[in-house]
């Protein structure tokens, strides 16, 4: 019914709404329904005699990202070569350009996810260096430097992703538009960073924003708020404050299992968390005040 | 007719039709205008989507 509705919006170009309320619900976390209307919506484009290659493109890289958000990595890398494939032998525009920059950075982000951080940090590099090269909006310019920065983290130049992160974040910081929620993921992947030194005292702070951000821009339910949180949690942990962290990690293995599922590797590591905290803390000191039947239902 | 006269600017020399109806709706006289590229490609590409980009945070574990 409700691809009925969006098909209905505009006509002529049914995949525009198709595409809009798919990535809409995306952003909202709500992935399950979000999936055939962006399958709908590539199937449309793929069909609109007046679609070009850069609309096939963007509907193609919605379901790429909603496909990463689930997971299923191979499938979003797939997508994503096709929309490259498309846009590289469009005429050089500006359009076609950004569009390149946030392929190259989509793709990157696979490789990372995979593990695959040289491949991922070339990539990365790629879409910085078009992106640099449009010299239009520099909010995508940050975003694309705090993406290349987790890579640069993964292969371990840490005092490097530093720098990317602060610089990313200055830019964001400054933006005459706000983008908060591109704020909040540098803040949290600069605690995050914090935390793999062993810094947690200085990790406190940027996450502590990036939740309190990310709850007011995503809503309590979204499973990005859940990642933070769990990192938020770990440095909680480390910090000695256990009821908290453990009332953090709780919310968020129930958040990531509600949104993922019980298998999807955030899920399994909130709930890793959650379980060696409360094994660590039982062997200390008996059972945790909290613990009491509070378990996420991950395996039901 | 037009010509690029500084990085990022479009000039946009009017016709004397555009003068004239220029000069009817605002009373000013102007011979050219200019655009910045980011200004102009809206105006000639209003529909060209764009992408959205992932995050790469990833979950703290021991």
């Amino acid at each position: 019914m409700l691809r009925e509705v969006v098909a209905s919006i505009e006509p002529s170009r049914p995949w525009l709404g198709l595409r809009m309320e798919g990535e809409r619900l995306r952003e909202l976390g709500a992935f399950q329904p979000a999936e055939p209307l962006l399958r709908e919506a590539v199937s449309a484009t793929e069909l609109g005699s007046v679609a070009g290659a850069l609309e096939l493109a963007a509907s193609l890289n919605a379901l790429g990202l909603l496909c990463k958000d689930l997971a299923r990595y191979d499938e979003a890398s797939e997508l994503y070569e096709r929309a490259l494939t498309l846009v590289s032998t469009q005429r050089e525009s500006r359009a076609t350009s950004r569009a390149l920059a946030t392929l190259y950075h989509n793709l990157g982000g696979i490789d990372h996810a995979r593990g695959r951080f040289q491949s991922a940090e070339v990539l990365a590099r790629r879409g910085v260096t078009i992106r640099a090269d449009i010299d239009e909006d520099e909010a995508d310019l940050a975003a694309d430097l705090v993406a290349l920065a987790a890579i640069v983290e993964a292969r371990g130049r840490f005092d490097e992703a530093e720098a990317l992160y602060r610089e990313g974040l200055a830019i964001l910081e400054r933006g005459v538009v706000r983008r908060e929620l591109e704020i909040a993921v540098a803040l949290a992947s600069l605690g995050a960073l914090h935390a793999r030194r062993k810094s947690f005292a200085l990790a406190l702070v940027p996450l502590a924003r990036a939740v309190t951000i990310k709850r007011r821009v995503l809503g309590a339910a979204h499973p990005d708020l859940g990642l933070t949180l769990n990192n938020f949690a770990f440095v909680r942990e480390r910090l000695e404050d256990v009821a908290e962290a453990e009332a953090l990690y709780l919310e968020a293995a129930s958040i990531c299992n509600a949104a993922l599922g019980p298998e999807h590797p955030r899920t399994l590591a909130c709930r890793r968390n959650l379980d060696r905290l409360r094994e660590s803390t039982r062997a200390a000191h008996g059972p945790l005040a909290h613990e009491h039947g509070s378990h996420p239902s991950t395996r039901d | 007719m037009s010509k690029k006269n500084q990085p990022d600017l479009i000039r946009i020399v009017l016709s004397p039709e555009q003068q004239q109806k220029v000069r009817t709706a605002t009373g000013r006289e102007v011979e050219a205008i200019e655009l910045t590229v980011q200004e102009l490609e809206p105006r000639i590409a209003p529909n060209a989507p764009r992408l959205a980009s992932n995050h790469n945070e990833t979950p703290l574990t021991v």
